[in-house]
Formats: structure tokens, C-alpha cells, sequence
């Protein structure tokens, strides 16, 4: 049935685990990594989102010359437009080029969002009366002009309509016929080509791209392509193909890598093929799983993430390793115990290991927050797939070989032992048991086994060396630190591939493109047009001050700006030159190191729309007119094609009543580079443009703070990241130091050993700056995660190395030999896990990943070689034995004993009294969940108890210490329930209490019919005071002899709660009256209640009880012989959510042959060894917490009671 | 001579014909660039009449005006649209203005802002027919062609520059064949339309007043600085 289920629960996992793979998607944006608190973030997602169309592939151009390039831009424009099941739209001139007639749309709304003003002057300047005057002036100026500009606009637009007061349309219409898609010199042009619609998945990209490209390449090919011209791809579909590709191939590289070193250091060190073959299946297994919580969770990986399989392979791999060892260390042991001695040690490092990637999450980063939280997720899957599925696969492979079956080679590790001798097990420490395991095995070539088995005891290495060396090297590492520096990258580079090629070609457009640089991004929210319009032109007033500008702002276009900005506002010619003279002005006292564009003129002003609507529509009614005075003047139609268009505009609007926002492709194309809708409502775009190569001032520092208003761009990204980052981190490390500090008290308990774990960890971090500032490594605003990450991974070798020195201790060779053996190969599986991704194409994961890589290096080097040369120096000196060694209970002194013979400080009335009043406010489910977790962490917090309840369970489990420290840590278990069924029951709350069944009850029927007093017998086992509720419950009182308990009313407190159910208390202390009201009591038919174990002095003899002496209580045999009462011994313990009652047959005396004290001794013997069985069987509900046995047991005080 | 000789010989002529005129007009391109550019050289100022027709597209009339232009070396130049002159174009070392008289107002246009901005094609129209020397000649413009028409040399250029090819694609210099000295130049716009200056009454290396490049502004004009910051 188990093995039944067991399958069905593999069955449901492998599932889950492919339901969650499947929902798994790759993430690309890199600004997923990035925390939305960050302005410059959330107003560049902004932007990604509303402004970059994820649709449009950007092609770049580069030809020897502007007409090859013009040439070649005109020849693939027209081939792609051809494949129309590519492309959507191309584009590679300006649209009004192509479609001039489409401006006429443009043209008009935008005169219906002029001040009124302006459009009260092209109505006089329109009206009837001036209408031939204006055209003969346009012919007269035609004549005389000198400009081809203005002779082409005044042939075109004799009438004016593209003179708005905003002129912006200027240069659009008739100027900038290659801005924004060619470069100054024209040599380098772009190309804007829209995908027919959004692509459901990487590879759809992919595909697309490789269509596009192979379109490209049949043009390029052909005679006409001009030669020595370049094509390169960027834009969102060239980067989402390549990074996902990228990210795919990273992820599988690095995760291969680490598990092909894995498999080669387990190889090396153990040459048992078959277990590797099941540690490599458990890791990729763990893998999986916790990709697989990634897809439930989270839904997308994102380039970060990626890295998280390599890391968690090397992260869990040694656990593997860790259960291995055991399995080969203990071939004693079935899976099922070995699962049980390394379940808890397994757990607390995965979740020490957890914790550590789990703070992640307070990075600030959502990248790194994915990152750790997958690899916690992978760890603390870990050791019930190591324990399950590893473990019985590791049993057998030992197995094997250990039987000669597998035919494997012994390895390294092996051959330099005695036989029968494993680097977990014990070795030999002494030259007598060297040479009995040397002449185990015969041949000559063990003569050299035997040599180096001599050496296996001496300490190795030279301690006070090494203690020197570390000096030496925090002198050295302090003084390449004064002399470095500790290096921050505050850029980007954390964050852009590398290697690619569209971010290749991105960073040459902008350099073709903007003359100084990339320009800062100004993105405008509001809840509608007006509100932006609002905050656009407050912008512009504002930047008019900052900027030193003493004139008005209007819309421009820069011939340096990318393809994206390209807006549609543009200035008048002297604004265009007033921009390239202030950049070229640096002698100014005010240097102007940026100039702002905004889409202000192009903004509709609904209210100015309203206004000059109604001139419009009269205007259009003037069309005939405007076209006979044009006609008059000597004009062709083709002269007024443009008003006509525009005044047809002004008509169709004035009927349909649409908004205000032109309609047609040109328009659109226009307007999508400036505005956006959002759910929410409006977005506007403007930008920053450097006018200098060092501008005077930071990028920071021309945030506006205008609600609504995101100053934003990737020169901003960085630096902003970076503050954000190390402001969190130096918390997040404070966060993790202090659990480090905890973990080592709770690991050590001795402050020595805790100040050189943390030295040893500050070593570590400080060695491994050094190198970084000596090899010119720089912490990014990534690889500043590195620092929790090592605290977390390095406290665990600390812990590892000083606990083997303790067990073993100070012998230093055996603790290298076994747990450094051990040690540095986890050390080399995390390294090869994090090093691993330095390969990754995403720098800020490469950065991580090496820097970890050197720190866990570095760490593994310190605890193998530094600890220990501190710790036999003053750790040492300190150290009680206390560890897990051979000793039958706690070493303890006399302060130590006398403390744990006493009860502990949380029995007590007010601890009491919070339980009764906690169990009446939760169910007992809840009670008994809390509960346990209570009983966990006083286990945690106070061991030195815990041993002494393994100490007591020795001799039951005859000697078998793991099988004691096991029972020991359920008996605290069961004490937890057993507290609370009895909290419960003494609060009146015993619904859920029930008894599963009662034995031998008419044992005590019998003994009571007889009349002469009944005297019930049991040990602290169970819950015996449930024992006399069911009584009460048959109608049977009960009279409980119980000692005082500790603490002012505690006693009173629990005498109320018995005599609720009608159990009646006696309180024996000090008093000998006491005794004596109770044999009368007896011999007038009453039933009392006794323990028999752990008895108060005056009543304790010597007993031999489980092989062992034994304090048991006299008290019995006394009232026996006082009373001539029966003897029942009973007991309930506890039977799954229920109770069992037992009688055992009751115990026959001879009254007279008790006369004498030794009668009576050997009576109370008796009766204790009637439980010998029952408590051997329910040795987890035995509750004794002082000692028993041995030395620390509460000493018999001489003075007795007759 | 026997037939088959015959059509031998009158082949290579009538090959030697078709191929001399590109031979030679390749040969004759070089040679009346130089020529011309060499004719410059003698001169140091140079006025004349001209008459511009400008046949736009947008008008069904062409525009006729007269004027006259002055030239000194390196580049200063004088242009007096119409009669009283209602467009004047003046520039000297430093400083391109353009007066409107009957407006009353002047534009001032920094020489270095000038040439690299819209203003460069204007520029490009004022002073097409008066190259500085070869090198400034071969970096504004490109030979198309030259013809021999009417005992002059008609050679058509095109702009090197990409945007002032926009605005102005082709651009017609016209030379006498005797002296090289200029006769017209034509300049064609992307619409088709088309600005033609002839030239009349060309005198060489007079005296020119330093004024006439710097002229007095009435104090009553407006002047505006397009370009100025």
C-alpha cells in the first residue's frame, strides 16, 4: 500500500512538474529585472510600453556614401514592402515624403489647436475682401525670393496654411526630408519595418526575423545593391530573438557545465558510477521542480533567472554528497534510520541556505527577487529528493561495492585506507590499530597503505604558519584595499547584453544619429488631453528657466535625433540654429548642455479646438473663393491643392465630429512617436537632448518633479539602480549577518567559536575584495547581491569545520581528511555552479556569478586552513567535549547539573495559566501544530536538555545513540500534545480527547470490590493524569499524591482543575502526616494514585531498572505494608488522536515478609520492572527532563520516612 | 576598293564618329571646367544685367524680373532683384543680408550658420556661377553633362550635397564657348520648375565700392537674426 502510494505520489509530482514547464515563458525585458519604485524604471516601462512597438524591426545602413546609402535604402524599402506577408508597414523616408497630400490632415488639426489668435489671423488674412491681395503678394514673392525654400512653400502654399505660429510644420512639410532616418553626412540611414501583428512566443520572433533577414540578403544580393553596404537589424523583435535564443543556450550551457564538473568530482572522489547516475537524475530533478514552481509562481523567467539551475546543481549537489558519505559511513544503518539522522541537519542547512536566497526578495531587484527565490525553492526541495530518491540509490551503490558486485575501482579517497575503513567511518587514531588494519590485508602494495595510515593521525600542516599567513594576508589585503579602492560600476553594464548584435547596431544608430549622445526621455502622464497639455507646456516653462533660455520653446526637430523621437514637431530655422549655437557656446557662463523637445505645439488644446472650429468651418465655406483669387493671381491648381485639402479637413470635421487628432497613416505615424492612450489615460512624450559631449550637468539633476512626470532613459538607469541597490543591500547584509550570528550561537553556543566563525567570514570578505580591486573587478548593481549570497553559503563551512574539530577533537588531519575531503568538494560544485554562469551572455549574472564563485572560493580556503589554525589556538582550550562524542550523557559541571536537575523555567503558573486560556481559543489540531512547534525550537534553543532526554532513553535503546537522539526529539513531540491535551482537559475543553481503549479494567475492579483501599502505580508515562477523569468518568474518585509544584498558586491552580472532575488532591512534601492521612484513606476502601519514578528524596531508593540503578519511590512498598492495599499498576498513553488505558495485573505481597526496608526495596523494584516493557515500548512518551542516570541523576538524600 | 573593304573602312568611321563625341566629351568636360575655372581667375570683379524667368509649376505665367549682380573676389556678391530692387542679396566676408527694401526689413544670416543650414541653398543659388577653384567646385557640384549649343557651353551639374540635391537636383551653367565667361544659369527644382538667370552686359574688373557689399541700413528697417540664438 505504502509502495502504492508512493508511486502515486511520484506520479502526481511528475504532473505537476510538467504542468508547471509548460507554463513557463521566457522574459527578455530587461526591465522586468528592475524595481518599479524606481522613477527612472517605471518611467522607461512607461515608454517600453507605449512608445516602443514591439512590432517594428529598425534596419541600419551603412553605405560609403549618401546616395549608395539612399540607393539602398530606397531598394530594400521597396523589396520588403512587396513581402506583404512580412511586413505591415515599411518605412524609409519620411511619410510625408511619400504622401505629402496626408500633411493636409495634420496640417489642419493642428491649426485648430493654435491659440485663437492665430487662427483669428489667417481668417482676416483669408477673408473675402484680402484674398486676392494675399495671392498677387505670394506670386509678387515667388518673384523676387531668393530662397528655393521659400519659393518652394510659397508655390505650394500661397496662402499660408503651413505658417503656423508654432511653425511646425516647417521643416516637417518641406525641410526635413531625411532627418531623423538618415544621418548627418547621410551615409547611415534606417529602415522601420512593422510585423503584420505581436508575436505569441520567442521562436514566432525568431522565425520572423530569419524571414525578414533572408528577404534582405535576396536584395543585397542582387547587381543593383550598392557595394560596401552594410545591413544590421535592431529594434525590439531583433533583441527579443537573440536574447531568448541567448538565454536558452545560456541556461543549457551552464547548467551541462555544472553538471558535468558535478559528475567528475563525484566520480573522482567515489568511482561508483551508479549513484552518479542518480545524483545527476535527482539534481536535474530538483531543477525541474523548482522550474516548475517557477511556472505556477511566476509564469516568466527572466534573463537573470536563468542563471538559477547551475547554481542550484552546485548548491544541491552537496547534499548528495553529504548523503552519500553517511550512506558509506553507516552501512549499519537502513535507509529509513539514515533518512532520520540526516533529515534534521539536511533540513536546518537548506533552510539557513534558503533564508540566505530567499532575502533576495529586499534586494529591490525583481530580477534577483526570481533569482533567489527559485534557487531557495530548489533547496528546500532538496533534501526529500536526496533522502527519497538519492539515498536507497546510494545505499546500493555502497553496497555494491562494498560486495565487490559493481566491480568499481576504489577511489582516491579509498586507497589510502586501511580496509574496511571509510572516510566517515572511525579510523584508527593509534599505531596498534594502524597495523591490526594493516595486516587486515595482505600483498606488498599495502606496506605503503600502511605508511600513510601512520600518517593520517599527525595534526597536518604548520599552525602557527598558517595562523601568520593570516595576518600577513589581511595586511595585504587592507593595503591592496588602500591602494585600489573598492570599485561600483554605476552604468548600465550590468544590464546590457553582451555581445550582441542588435545592441550592436542599437548603439551605432544612436551614435550616427545623436550627436552627443542618447537623449533623456521626458514621459507626461494624465488622466486626459487637457491635463497633458497642462503639464507639457508647465514643462517647457520650467525647462526655459533651468535651461538659461530666455526665448520661447517650440517643437523642433534635431538632425541628430533617433528614428523614435522623431517628432513631428519641428522649430523654425532660428530656433534650430539658436540649438546648434548654444551647444557650440561653451564660453557662456550659463553653458545650455541640453536642449528639450516636447510635442507641445502638435498637443490638442481642446478648448482652443472648440474656439477655432467654428473659423475653420467658415473658411472651408471660402474655398471656392480662395480658389478663384488663386486662379486670378495667376496660380495652377496644383498651387492650391494643399488649401484645398486642408479647408476639405476642416468641413469633413466640422460634419463627422471626430476628435481631435488627425486620422490618416502619416499622421499616425507621426503622433505614435509623441503620444500614447493608456488605461489610465494620456501619455506625451519629449526628450533631452545633449548638446555637448560632457554636459555640465548630471542627468539626475533635470528631474523636473512634476507629478506625472518621469524624467527617465538608460544614461539614468544606472546610476539610480545603483543607489537603490546598495541602500537595500547593506540592510539585506546587516539582515543576513545577524542570522549568520544566530545560526553560529545556536550551532556553538560559545562565543569563541561564534567571534572566529565571524572572523573567519569577515576574512573571507575582505580577501575577496582585494582580489576584485587587485583584479579590477567592480561590484554591479547585480553582482552586489553576491554579498548575501556568500554570508549565507560561507557561515555553513565555518559551522561544518569548527563541529568536526570539535567532534574529532583538534585532530586536525581527520577533520581534513574527512570533513575538508567533504568540504572542498561542495566547495567545488558550488564553484562550478556559480562560475559556470560567468559564461552567460547577460553581464550582470556573469558578475554575480564569478564573484560567488571567488567567494565560496576563498571561503572553502579559509574554513579548511584559517579556522582551524584559530580554533586549535583558543577555540580549543574552551571546548567541554560537548559535541556529539562518546560520552553516555552531557558533560556537565557542577553549575550545569544542578540547573538540569531541576525542572525547566517554562513549567511554571503563568506559563500555565497563558495555555489554559490559548487551548479554549483554538482548536486541538491547532493546539497540538503549535505545540510541536514549540517543542522544535526548545529543542533548538536548549540542546544540553535534549541530551539529557537522550541520555535517559540510552539504556532503553540499549546504547543506541542515534535511535536515542531520535526517540528523543519525538518524546518532545509528544510531550508538546500531551501538555496540551492535558491544558485542554484542565480547562474544561476535552472535547476531541477520547479513549481508543481500556485494559484489564476489571484487574481494578476486582481490587476494588475487595474493600482494603486501591493503590494505582504508574510512571511519567503517557497521560497519566488523564487517568483520573476516565475514573471519575466510572464513577471512581480518585486521590491523586502529587509534590508541590513550583511557583506561588501553581499548586492550588491545578488541585481547582483536578477537583473539577472530582479528583482529589494531597500535596506530599516535607510532612510525615501526610503519609498518615493517606493510609487511613486506603484502609477505609479509597483509591490513590502514585508515581513510582523520579521520586522526591525522602521516599527514593536504589532499584536496578533497565540493567541500570535506578531512583525509584519506596512510598508504594510503604503504604503497602501500612495498609495491606492492592497494588495495580496502571498507565495511558497516548494511542494516535486517542488514548489507551492499561491495567496490568495487579502485584501480590506477602504484608509480613515487607517488614523489613530491604523487603520493601525490593518491592518497590518490583514494581518498577513491571513497566520495564511497556515503558521500553512507549519510550517516547517516558517524560523524564533531568537525569537519570549517571552522574547528573538528583542525588538519594540519606534522611527517609519510616 | 572592293566592297567588303569598303564596308570594313566606313564601319571604323562610322564607329570612330559615335565613339569621338564621348571621347571627347569626356576630354572636352575636363578641359571647359578648367578653362572656366581658369577664366576666373582673370577676373577679380564682375557685374552684369540679368533677366530671371522663373517657370514654376504652381503658376501658369512665368515670372520675369531684371536685375543686376555684382561679383568680387573670393566671395562677395551683390544681387538687385527688380526695378526699384525689391529683393537684395548681399554678402561679404562675414555676413549674408538680405534686404527687403519695400518691406523695410533685413535678415541677417552669419556666414557659418549659413552654409550648413537651410540658408546654404539659397547660397548655393546666389554664387552657383562663380566657383573659387577646383577643389571648391568638385566638393558642391557633379558633372552631368556638357553640350556645345549655340557657340556656348551649356554644362549641367548636380548638387554633391544630398539635401541641396533635394531642393535643387540639377543646376545649368552656361559658358561662352570664346572666353568661358558666363552667359546664364539655370536652376531646376524638384517640382520641375525652373530659375533661369541670363546674363548681359558682363563687365570685368571695375571698381567696386567697399559699400556696395556693406550697405547702409536706413534706421527705419527692421533687422532680424533668423539664426540667432
Amino acid at each position: 500500500m505504502t509502495r502504492i502510494r508512493r508511486r502515486w505520489a511520484w506520479v502526481l509530482a511528475g504532473l505537476l512538474i510538467v504542468a508547471g514547464l509548460a507554463r513557463v515563458r521566457l522574459d527578455t525585458e530587461v526591465l522586468n529585472l528592475l524595481p518599479e519604485s524606481v522613477p527612472a524604471v517605471r518611467g522607461l516601462r512607461l515608454y517600453q510600453k507605449h512608445f516602443a512597438n514591439s512590432r517594428e524591426l529598425i534596419l541600419t545602413i551603412r553605405a560609403p556614401g549618401a546616395d549608395s546609402a539612399e540607393t539602398a535604402a530606397r531598394l530594400l524599402g521597396e523589396a520588403l514592402r512587396r513581402e506583404t506577408n512580412l511586413a505591415d508597414r515599411v518605412v524609409w523616408q519620411p511619410p510625408w515624403i511619400e504622401h505629402p497630400e496626408q500633411m493636409a490632415e495634420f496640417i489642419a488639426c493642428l491649426w485648430l489647436n493654435q491659440p485663437p489668435e492665430g487662427m483669428a489671423r489667417l481668417t482676416d488674412r483669408l477673408a473675402p475682401d484680402r484674398l486676392a491681395t494675399v495671392a498677387l503678394e505670394a506670386r509678387d514673392r515667388l518673384a523676387t525670393s531668393l530662397s528655393p525654400t521659400e519659393i518652394a512653400r510659397l508655390s505650394y502654399d500661397p496662402f499660408g496654411f503651413t505658417q503656423l505660429a508654432g511653425a511646425a510644420t516647417d521643416d516637417a512639410f518641406l525641410n526635413t526630408w531625411q532627418e531623423g532616418f538618415a544621418s548627418a553626412d547621410g551615409a547611415f540611414r534606417v529602415l522601420f519595418l512593422e510585423a503584420m501583428s505581436e508575436f505569441r512566443n520567442y521562436r514566432e520572433c525568431a522565425r520572423w526575423l530569419a524571414a525578414v533577414q533572408e528577404a534582405a540578403n535576396r536584395v543585397i544580393r542582387s547587381p543593383d545593391w550598392p557595394p560596401d553596404t552594410i545591413v544590421r537589424y535592431t529594434g525590439p523583435p531583433a533583441f527579443v530573438a537573440e536574447i531568448s535564443t541567448r538565454m536558452a543556450s545560456d541556461m543549457r550551457l551552464t547548467v551541462l557545465i555544472t553538471l558535468a564538473v558535478i559528475a567528475a568530482l563525484f566520480w573522482w572522489a567515489h568511482r561508483n558510477w551508479r549513484p552518479l547516475c542518480w545524483l545527476v537524475a535527482a539534481l536535474l530533478l530538483v531543477m525541474t521542480g523548482a522550474l516548475a514552481a517557477c511556472g505556477f509562481v511566476f509564469g516568466t523567467l527572466n534573463a537573470l533567472s536563468l542563471g538559477f539551475g547551475a547554481i542550484l546543481a552546485g548548491l544541491a549537489a552537496d547534499y548528495g554528497l553529504v548523503v552519500y558519505e553517511h550512506a558509506a559511513a553507516r552501512p549499519n544503518l537502513n535507509p529509513s534510520a539514515l533518512r532520520r539522522l540526516l533529515l534534521p541537519s539536511l533540513t536546518w542547512a537548506a533552510l539557513t541556505t534558503a533564508t540566505a536566497f530567499l532575502m533576495l526578495n529586499f534586494a529591490g531587484l525583481p530580477g534577483l527577487s526570481q533569482l533567489g527565490t527559485l534557487v531557495g525553492a530548489g533547496v528546500l526541495l532538496t533534501p526529500p529528493i536526496m533522502l527519497f530518491l538519492f539515498l536507497p540509490a546510494a545505499r546500493r551503490g555502497v553496497e555494491r561495492r562494498a560486495s565487490g558486485i559493481s566491480g568499481s575501482r576504489g577511489s582516491p579517497i579509498d586507497r589510502h585506507l586501511p580496509s574496511g575503513a571509510h572516510p566517515g567511518a572511525a579510523l584508527p587514531t593509534g599505531p596498534d590499530q594502524v597495523q591490526r588494519g594493516a595486516r587486515d590485508r595482505s600483498g606488498p602494495g599495502h606496506t605503503s597503505d600502511r605508511a600513510q595510515a601512520c600518517e593520517m593521525s599527525r595534526p597536518a600542516g604548520n599552525l602557527a604558519g598558517w595562523r601568520i599567513a593570516s595576518f600577513l594576508a589581511t595586511a595585504i589585503a587592507l593595503a591592496t584595499l588602500l591602494r585600489c579602492g573598492i570599485r561600483v560600476e554605476r552604468g548600465n553594464v550590468a544590464l546590457e547584453p553582451r555581445n550582441l548584435h542588435a545592441n550592436a547596431a542599437l548603439t551605432e544608430l544612436r551614435q550616427e544619429m545623436s550627436r552627443y549622445g542618447e537623449p533623456l526621455l521626458l514621459v507626461v502622464s494624465g488622466q486626459d488631453e487637457a491635463e497633458v497639455g497642462r503639464t507639457l507646456r508647465n514643462l517647457e516653462t520650467h525647462f526655459e528657466r533651468v535651461l538659461d533660455r530666455d526665448v520661447p520653446l517650440g517643437p523642433r526637430v534635431d538632425h541628430e535625433k533617433t528614428p523614435r523621437s522623431a517628432h513631428a514637431a519641428s522649430p523654425s530655422h532660428a530656433t534650430e540654429e539658436r540649438v546648434r549655437a548654444a551647444g557650440k557656446a561653451d564660453a557662456r557662463a550659463h553653458a545650455v548642455d541640453y536642449s528639450v523637445r516636447l510635442p507641445t505645439t502638435i498637443w490638442p488644446r481642446p478648448d482652443w479646438h472648440d474656439i477655432n472650429q467654428a473659423a475653420a468651418i467658415e473658411l472651408a465655406r471660402r474655398a471656392p473663393a480662395i480658389r478663384g483669387a488663386a486662379h486670378q493671381a495667376g496660380f495652377t491648381p496644383e498651387a492650391t491643392a494643399l488649401a484645398e485639402q486642408v479647408l476639405a479637413v476642416w468641413s469633413n470635421r466640422a460634419s463627422s465630429r471626430t476628435g481631435s487628432w488627425p486620422t490618416n497613416e502619416t499622421s499616425r505615424w507621426l503622433l505614435e512617436r509623441v503620444s500614447a492612450r493608456s488605461a489610465d489615460g494620456w501619455l506625451a512624450l519629449g526628450a533631452l537632448d545633449p548638446t555637448s559631449d560632457s554636459p555640465a550637468r548630471r542627468a539626475a539633476e533635470l528631474d523636473p518633479g512634476m507629478p506625472g512626470v518621469w524624467l527617465t532613459g538608460w544614461p539614468l538607469l544606472g546610476e539610480s539602480l545603483v543607489s537603490h541597490v546598495e541602500r537595500r543591500m547593506a540592510w539585506v547584509a546587516l539582515g543576513i549577518a545577524a542570522v549568520v550570528t544566530l545560526c553560529l550561537w545556536l550551532a556553538f553556543r560559545r562565543w569563541t567559536e561564534v567571534a572566529i566563525g565571524l572572523g573567519a567570514l569577515g576574512f573571507t570578505v575582505l580577501v575577496l575584495q582585494a582580489v576584485m580591486s587587485a583584479a579590477g573587478i567592480a561590484w554591479n548593481l547585480m553582482s552586489l547581491a553576491a554579498v548575501p549570497l556568500l554570508l549565507g553559503a560561507a557561515v555553513d563551512y565555518t559551522i561544518h569545520i569548527q563541529m568536526a574539530l570539535r567532534r574529532h577533537r583538534g585532530d586536525l588531519g581527520a577533520v581534513r581528511r574527512i570533513t575538508g575531503r567533504a568540504l572542498a568538494l561542495c566547495a567545488a560544485t558550488t564553484i562550478a555552479g556559480f562560475g559556470s554562469n560567468g559564461l552567460s551572455g547577460n553581464p550582470g549574472l556573469a558578475s554575480l556569478g564569478l564573484i560567488c564563485a571567488l567567494g565560496v572560493a576563498t571561503a572553502c580556503i579559509t574554513a579548511l586552513f584559517v579556522v582551524p589554525a584559530w580554533w586549535i589556538c583558543i577555540g580549543r582550550d574552551e571546548q567541554q567535549g560537548s559535541g556529539d562524542g562518546d560520552s553516555n550523557g552531557p558533560n556537565l559541571d557542577a553549575v550545569g547539573q544542578a540547573a538540569l536537575a531541576r525542572p525547566s523555567a517554562t513549567y511554571g503558573p503563568r506559563v500555565w495559566r497563558l495555555g489554559l486560556r490559548g487551548v479554549r481559543l483554538l482548536p486541538r489540531p491547532a493546539c497540538w501544530a503549535i505545540g510541536r512547534l514549540c517543542a522544535t525550537a526548545y529543542g533548538a534553543f536548549r540542546p544540553k536538555r535534549l541530551r539529557v532526554i537522550e541520555a535517559n532513553l540510552l539504556p532503553i535503546h540499549r546504547s543506541d545513540r542515534v535511535a536515542a537522539r531520535v526517540a528523543a526529539r519525538r518524546l518532545l513531540a509528544n510531550f508538546s500534545s500531551k501538555i496540551t491535551d492535558l491544558l485542554r482537559h484542565e480547562s474544561g475543553a476535552s472535547e476531541g480527547i477520547s479513549l481508543s481503549h481500556w485494559s484489564g479494567y476489571e484487574i481494578f475492579q476486582a481490587a476494588l470490590e475487595r474493600r482494603q483501599g486501591v493503590l494505582l502505580v504508574t510512571p511519567h508515562l503517557g497521560n497519566w493524569e488523564i487517568g483520573g477523569w476516565l475514573l471519575a468518568q466510572r464513577g471512581v474518585r480518585l486521590l491523586v499524591l502529587t509534590q508541590a509544584e513550583p511557583g506561588r498558586g501553581f499548586t492550588e491552580l491545578r488541585q481547582q482543575a483536578r477537583a473539577r472532575w472530582g479528583v482529589e488532591t494531597l500535596v506530599i512534601g516535607q510532612d510525615a502526616f501526610a503519609f498518615v492521612e493517606v493510609i487511613k484513606r486506603l484502609q477505609d476502601g479509597a483509591v490513590v494514585a502514585l508515581l513510582v519514578d523520579r521520586p522526591p528524596p525522602p521516599t527514593a531508593v536504589t532499584v536496578e531498572f533497565f540493567g541500570r540503578p535506578f531512583q525509584a519511590s519506596i512510598a508504594p512498598a510503604e503504604l503497602a505494608r501500612a495498609s495491606g492495599c492492592a497494588l495495580v499498576p496502571v498507565y495511558v498513553v497516548a494511542d494516535g488522536d486517542a488514548y489507551a488505558a492499561h491495567v496490568l495485573p495487579e502485584i501480590l505481597y506477602d504484608r509480613r515478609a515487607i517488614g523489613d526496608r530491604e523487603a520493601r526495596r525490593r518491592l518497590a523494584e518490583q514494581i518498577l520492572r513491571v513497566f520495564e516493557p511497556v515503558v521500553r515500548q512507549h519510550a517516547d512518551q517516558w517524560y523524564h527532563f533531568v537525569p537519570l542516570w549517571g552522574e547528573g541523576a538528583p542525588k538519594t538524600r540519606n534522611r527517609e520516612i519510616e | 576598293m572592293r566592297t567588303s573593304e569598303s564596308r570594313s573602312l566606313f564601319g571604323v568611321v562610322l564607329l570612330a564618329f559615335l565613339l569621338e563625341p564621348a571621347v571627347l566629351r569626356a576630354a572636352d568636360t575636363n578641359g571647359v571646367i578648367e578653362a572656366w575655372l581658369a577664366a576666373q581667375t582673370n577676373f577679380t570683379t564682375w557685374t552684369a544685367e540679368f533677366v530671371q524667368t522663373r517657370r514654376l509649376k504652381a503658376l501658369n505665367q512665368p515670372l520675369v524680373s531684371t536685375g543686376h549682380v555684382w561679383f568680387a573676389r573670393p566671395n562677395r556678391f551683390r544681387w538687385e532683384l527688380g526695378v526699384p530692387a525689391q529683393t537684395i542679396a548681399v554678402r561679404d566676408d562675414q555676413l549674408l543680408q538680405v534686404i527687403y527694401p519695400r518691406l523695410k526689413r533685413v535678415e541677417h544670416y552669419p556666414l557659418d550658420a549659413a552654409q550648413s543650414g537651410p540658408m546654404s541653398e539659397a547660397l548655393g543659388l546666389l554664387d552657383a556661377g562663380f566657383p573659387r577653384d577646383r577643389a571648391d567646385f568638385d566638393a558642391r557640384f557633379r558633372v552631368r553633362s556638357l553640350e556645345s549649343v549655340d557657340q556656348a557651353w551649356q554644362i549641367e551639374l548636380e548638387p554633391s550635397n544630398a539635401s541641396a540635391r533635394r531642393v535643387m537636383p540639377t543646376l545649368r551653367v552656361v559658358l561662352a564657348a570664346t572666353d568661358f565667361s558666363l552667359l546664364a544659369t539655370e536652376m531646376q527644382f524638384l517640382d520641375g520648375s525652373r530659375m533661369r538667370s541670363d546674363y548681359r552686359g558682363a563687365a570685368f574688373n571695375r571698381d567696386l565700392p567697399n559699400d556696395l557689399f556693406r550697405p547702409a541700413i536706413p534706421p527705419d528697417f527692421l533687422i532680424s537674426k533668423p539664426l540667432a540664438p
